[in-house]
């Protein structure tokens, strides 16, 4: 697993965002941050070819980015398998990043000054219900729990 | 006036007689006297009484009586008299005049006078009393000018026809008119005039124009120092305007350093504030950084673990559990529902009972971390909201301030360029201190000036004001001078108007006297011969040669025939002027007595008897003194029917031991009773 690595297109929006406006501390969390953006806007480019490499385990040390890829490449493929697969799974990171890459690029008016602000618009602008223990996620979470972790009086 | 009684006392060669006085129709009273027997006496008795005036040849000093003298011891005194009794516009009078002698020592005269007097006491009816003012009584009644007419010595009549005594003549006539008044007006009127012209003199315009060549001056010079004034006030005026715009500016001058500060401040809160809101930035970056993806991730997140959910359901996954998994969940002691996992509690206990009963799978295993995960992409939802809301309203917060202290420096900004447009370029606030300093050291300077200057105007003022009072006394004396130059003028006008009425009335009378002249000569002269008083106040005697007039020399007998009708003339003029009804201020006439002493002396027999038959006509009263040699023939023939009163003087030389000079007075009934 440690040898996987992800090759994305490092187009200048990885330079503006973490670069010159410091929207994010690293390249791969822009990464993420725009896979995220291009399975939300169900926006994926396959890559002939990619001028940036990240190492995967190096995304993967952060539990949620772990999380994210693993669902991102579930929901792409469908299959169970894609939870484990880190091949897949880097190849479809950067499908969608490059996805999430183009609507920036197409929609952000404010890339090139200072996107920030638009990022966290967008962002609250997709919360369609909080997270909270009583919402769908809840029922979820408590599901898992009581099958898996029940503990019988 | 009628002369009624005449008393002498002492007086000279007499002791104690009194002579009456004959009036009317027989109003001649005649005093025969010897040569020295004490006629001239009389004469003077009546000039002493009225005038205080006598002319005797012989030791004219001596008025007393050497008989009284000589009978008085040392240490007596002796009072001569002379007391007369008349009667004037029908009042009664008595005069009395004395001089009183202390006889000093035997054989003494003369004596030393111890006093002397008059009375007059007047009265109408019954009691006479005494006047205030005997003099001036006694002159009014019988004026002291017209006494050489009415008591004259006839051996010196002739002399008014005299060749040169023009003078007399003349004086005679003004005399007797009181014309004398009128020249003495006219006389005195030029002496007044000319005294108005050394007044007029006086206040010469030399002064005036002086005084007010003097008030130009100090009007000049006030004007000068007033314009002085004004030009120190608009100094003043314009120094307290610059004090006030470097005032101005150095007001501007702080309020710009005070600007300047506060702009400072405000660009160091405004530095702050975007500090703050990049602080705050960087924690929205940093919360987009660390939360964005997870927050946007929740939907992708929660539809996995619903698919993984749906696929463990269809058994497609397993639901247990690796030892691995349940070892780190242990270790951390919290569950993957987020419930804490303490050593010992129930669900830890069972949790750890779970061990070794499941098959390893990483697909299971994934999927659970995945479900495990979801609260966490909640929370994580939940942080990046309530973070990026709390940092938006501090955002908003610090941008509110950011333009606040924009528009605050904006302000400055312009108060500050308002500033620099008007205010100085290069002072500061000390030099213009130092200005200032300089301005109101001005200021005092030109105020005390000022005040110097106002000094000097009011002194000036005052100067002016006296000269105009100066003036004002000039001008005062200019209208004296004015007043003195009509009054000069009005004296001569009327020295003029009264001179040709003394002329006019002195010619009047002269030709009245003319008229009286020519009828009384013509009557006592020879019938070839006229007198007149010519236009230059000659008497001249004229004869006729063919059909003129010759003035021919005269013989004392003519020129005292003329001279007697010439006062005979002014006496019976002053007589007709007193009756008439004439009512003239100047020359209203009179009756007087005439009291001639020896006016026969000159003349030869043929003029006496003329010039006796001339003097009863002359006046109401007429007193003459005669020789026994005057008298006898032709006078007595013509005047005895006009005799009233006749006295003898019968003089003793005293030439006998014991013995003084004494003259006794007697009339016709002691004559005839004794002597």
């Amino acid at each position: 697993m440690s040898g996987e690595t992800i090759y994305y297109d490092q187009t200048e929006t990885y330079s503006i965002l973490v670069d010159e406006h410091e929207v994010f501390e690293a390249y791969y969390d822009a990464l993420v941050f725009l896979a995220v953006v291009g399975y939300q806007e169900d926006e994926y480019v396959e890559l002939e070819s990619a001028d940036g490499e990240i190492k995967l385990s190096t995304v993967l040390g952060t539990e949620s980015y772990r999380t994210i890829i693993t669902s991102l490449a579930f929901q792409h493929v469908g299959e169970p398998e894609a939870l484990v697969d880190r091949g897949q799974q880097t190849k479809i990171i950067a499908g969608y990043a490059a996805g999430g890459e183009r609507f920036l690029q197409r929609e952000f008016k404010s890339l090139p000054t200072g996107p920030v602000d638009e990022i966290v618009s967008y962002v609250r602008s997709t919360r369609k219900e909080d997270g909270s223990k009583d919402g769908i996620l809840g029922q979820i979470v408590r599901s898992f729990d009581d099958d898996v972790l029940t503990v019988s009086d | 006036m009628i002369l009624e009684q005449i008393t002498l006392g002492n007086f000279r060669q007499f002791r104690k007689e009194t002579i009456s006085f004959a009036d009317g129709d027989n109003g001649v009273t005649v005093v025969h006297g010897a040569n020295g027997s004490g006629k001239t006496t009389i004469l003077n008795a009546f000039t002493w009484l009225f005038y205080n005036e006598v002319d005797f040849n012989t030791r004219p000093d001596r008025l007393a009586s050497e008989g009284a003298m000589a009978a008085a011891d040392p240490g007596d005194r002796v009072e001569a008299a002379v007391e007369v009794e008349f009667s004037h516009d029908g009042v009664e009078y008595f005069a009395h005049r004395y001089r009183v002698y202390e006889k000093q020592e035997a054989g003494d005269f003369d004596g030393i006078r111890v006093d002397q007097g008059v009375e007059v006491r007047r009265g109408e009816g019954s009691g006479l009393d005494a006047v205030g003012n005997p003099e001036e009584t006694l002159d009014k009644v019988l004026p002291e000018r017209l006494s050489e007419l009415f008591f004259f010595d006839g051996e010196d009549i002739d002399e008014l026809a005299g060749i040169d005594n023009q003078e007399q003549i003349q004086e005679a006539i003004q005399n007797l008119m009181g014309l004398t008044i009128l020249e003495r007006a006219v006389s005195h009127l030029d002496t007044v005039a000319g005294r108005f012209r050394k007044k007029v003199n006086e206040h010469a315009d030399d002064e005036r124009s002086e005084i007010k060549t003097k008030i130009e001056n100090v009007k000049n010079n006030r004007d000068s120092k007033q314009d002085e004034k004004n030009k120190a006030k608009q100094a003043k005026q314009q120094v307290q305007s610059e004090i006030t715009e470097i005032e101005g500016k150095i007001q501007g001058v702080k309020d710009a350093e005070r600007l300047h500060n506060n702009r400072k401040r405000k660009e160091k809160e405004r530095e702050s504030e975007l500090n703050n809101i990049e602080s705050v930035n960087d924690s929205l970056r940093s919360t987009v950084n660390s939360h964005a993806a997870a927050s946007l991730a929740v939907p992708l997140v929660r539809a996995t673990a619903k698919d993984l959910d749906e696929m463990r359901k269809q058994g497609k996954i397993p639901s247990g559990v690796s030892d691995e998994y349940i070892d780190s969940l242990l270790d951390g002691q919290t569950c993957i529902c987020g419930r804490e996992l303490e050593p010992g509690t129930r669900h830890y206990n069972h949790l750890q009972s779970l061990k070794g009963d499941t098959v390893v799978d990483g697909v299971e295993q994934t999927a659970l971390q995945i479900v495990g995960h979801l609260r966490q992409f909640a929370t994580s939802d939940d942080e990046f909201e309530t973070r990026v809301s709390t940092l938006y309203d501090d955002r908003e917060d610090h941008e509110n301030k950011l333009n606040t202290l924009d528009q605050n420096i904006a302000e400055i900004e312009r108060e500050l360029s308002d500033i620099e447009k008007e205010g100085p370029e290069g002072n500061s606030v000390s030099e213009l201190e130092n200005m200032l300093q300089k301005k109101r050291s001005e200021i005092e300077s030109i105020s005390q000036r000022i005040g110097k200057i106002i000094k000097e105007i009011k002194l000036l003022k005052e100067k002016e004001k006296d000269l105009t009072r100066e003036k004002e006394k000039i001008k005062i004396k200019n209208e004296k001078a004015r007043v003195r130059k009509a009054q000069k003028q009005a004296a001569q006008e009327v020295k003029q108007e009264l001179q040709t009425t003394f002329n006019h009335l002195q010619d009047k009378v002269r030709q009245m006297c003319n008229n009286i002249i020519g009828e009384t000569f013509n009557d006592v002269a020879s019938k070839s011969l006229a007198a007149e008083v010519d236009e230059s106040f000659k008497l001249r005697i004229k004869q006729q040669v063919g059909d003129q007039q010759v003035e021919v020399d005269k013989s004392t007998g003519e020129r005292q025939i003329a001279s007697l009708a010439f006062v005979g003339s002014l006496v019976q003029i002053a007589r007709r002027r007193y009756e008439s009804d004439s009512q003239t201020q100047y020359f209203s006439g009179g009756i007087y007595p005439l009291v001639m002493d020896s006016p026969f002396g000159a003349l030869d027999k043929s003029h006496r008897r003329e010039v006796s038959r001339v003097i009863p006509e002359m006046g109401n009263q007429v007193v003459v003194f005669a020789t026994d040699s005057q008298w006898e023939g032709p006078v007595e023939e013509e005047m005895s029917e006009h005799i009233g009163q006749q006295y003898w003087l019968n003089f003793d030389s005293g030439e006998k031991e014991g013995s003084y000079p004494q003259t006794r007075i007697k009339n016709d009934r002691m004559r005839a009773g004794g002597d």
